[in-house]
């Protein structure tokens, strides 16, 4: 229990914060099924995808949320003395960041499968990088369940001291 | 002093801390909103066919990404600390301003139509004109709360004022966009000026009251006079006056780049506007106050 980090936040922030991991995830469950869609049936063939294609707006809305939300986690951890959440999600906010990056690239050089190397580039950049964010949220969330899981053991304890 | 005393002075100091921080938020929140307005209007009034790789509209996407990232951020960070109302707003804000770069998205795609054209200026006008009352109402809970105040200590009547201009100002910049649009025009120009008109005489009203804040005394029989937000009020109404100026320009001259003149007082009133809510920047002006005299405060009861 010792190198446990439990912060500042109070149980209530805690869950608050946990409900916001659990947020995230479905977004970045709805981004994986609409980056998806895009890479099976859209860009398969020969076919390529505008900025104003309804598939991509909702692929970038998701895009933006979720980083929104990886965000605001990484902000959380930073202030109410959460080390490893905040690195994890900062961590997780600079591949997101990188990933947006790679998938201008991938827009704006074609936006299909053959457009040409730098595309794809673009793709796989988005793709790997999306993975890690995913990794590193997981491993942030897994703090934040410990921290929740310690100050509810600590609680009774302390209420039997007073 | 007891254990339980020095805790909650603790837990005190750690809340004034924490509001604190939410304060810088907002006030970086503010900051992106205004810049992104600016080059957003830049973007609309003298660059044509923009594409994903402009330079202009990159800078733009950039800047109301972070306004929409500080929206989040302060609404959650609300949320942890109590201020339901201010969390309420900003996360609503956020959301908002999502739907508005989806519109943006859109009209990436489609940038001849008029009608995606109008779609695109009226929702990210609104969204601009939604996010500046609410930035200042969060900006006057959350100095409270980092002050030590309560928050459901009653506002100060310049404060409400200032909210009644900031929501008038923001229902200006609505109707000033719809003026772009042939089909309303007349009724948006009448709109428009009869909003800017109210707000004018809003932000006169919120000089008079903040002099007159000065005329009364508080419990402690102290003048509650805050001469900053004098300052920052009479800055206020200076910018809106020369927009006005800007505004007739416009109409008689005609030249797109008197709008973006306007665009850029209008940022400045919203501003001054803000900071008189705040009235940030305290000088030690203890030195100015007259003691008060036992029958001023007899007079006063």
């Amino acid at each position: 229990m010792e190198r446990e980090e439990i912060g500042n936040l109070g149980l209530r922030g805690l869950s608050l914060t946990l409900r916001l991991c659990y947020a995230n995830f479905l977004v970045y469950l709805l981004l994986y099924v609409t980056g998806m869609y895009i890479n099976i049936y859209v860009t398969s063939g020969v076919n390529t995808i505008g900025i104003s294609d309804i598939t991509n707006i909702v692929h970038m809305v998701l895009a933006i949320v979720n980083f929104a939300f990886t965000f605001v986690i990484m902000v959380v951890g930073f202030l109410y003395a959460m080390r490893k959440v905040a690195l994890f999600s900062l961590g997780a906010v600079a591949s997101l960041v990188i990933a947006t990056v790679g998938g201008m690239l991938f827009l704006s050089t074609g936006g299909g499968r053959q457009s040409g190397d730098i595309t794809l580039l673009g793709g796989w950049v988005m793709s790997f990088l999306f993975m890690l964010a995913l990794f590193l949220s997981y491993y942030a969330t897994l703090k934040i369940v410990r921290a929740i899981r310690i100050t509810e053991l600590v609680k009774p304890t302390e209420q039997r001291m007073t | 002093m007891t254990v339980q005393t020095l805790s909650e002075n603790v837990s005190l100091k750690n809340e004034s801390r924490r509001a604190r921080w939410i304060l810088y938020f907002v006030y970086l929140q503010a900051l992106f909103l205004i810049l992104t307005y600016i080059v957003g209007v830049w973007l609309g009034t003298e660059i044509h066919n923009a594409t994903i790789t402009t330079p202009d509209l990159v800078v733009h996407g950039i800047l109301a990404s972070g306004f929409a990232l500080l929206s989040a951020v302060v609404g959650f960070l609300a949320a942890l600390e109590n201020q339901k109302r201010v969390a309420i707003s900003n996360l609503a804000l956020f959301f908002i301003t999502i739907v508005a770069g989806a519109t943006g998205f859109a009209y990436l795609g489609n940038n001849s139509s008029s009608n995606q054209i109008l779609v695109t200026n009226l929702s990210m006008m609104t969204t601009i004109g939604i996010a500046m009352p609410i930035t200042g109402y969060s900006l006057a809970k959350i100095s409270r709360s980092a002050s030590g105040l309560k928050s459901n200590e009653h506002s100060s009547l310049s404060s409400l004022m200032t909210y009644f201009a900031l929501v008038a100002l923001s229902f200006t910049v609505i109707a000033g966009t719809a003026v772009e649009t042939i089909a309303l025009y007349a009724f948006a120009v009448v709109l428009h000026v009869g909003l800017a008109a109210f707000t004018v005489s809003l932000v006169l009203g919120i000089v008079i009251l903040s002099v007159l804040e000065g005329s009364t005394l508080d419990k402690t029989g102290s003048r509650s006079w805050v001469p900053q937000r004098v300052i920052y009020s009479l800055l206020g109404l200076a910018a809106i006056s020369i927009a006005g100026g800007d505004g007739v320009i416009t109409v008689t001259v005609g030249g797109v780049s008197y709008v973006v003149v306007m665009a850029e007082l209008t940022v400045l009133i919203y501003s001054f506007l803000l900071l008189s809510i705040e009235a940030p920047l305290h000088l030690n002006l203890t030195f100015l106050r007259r003691p008060v005299s036992k029958s001023a405060l007899k007079q006063q009861e």
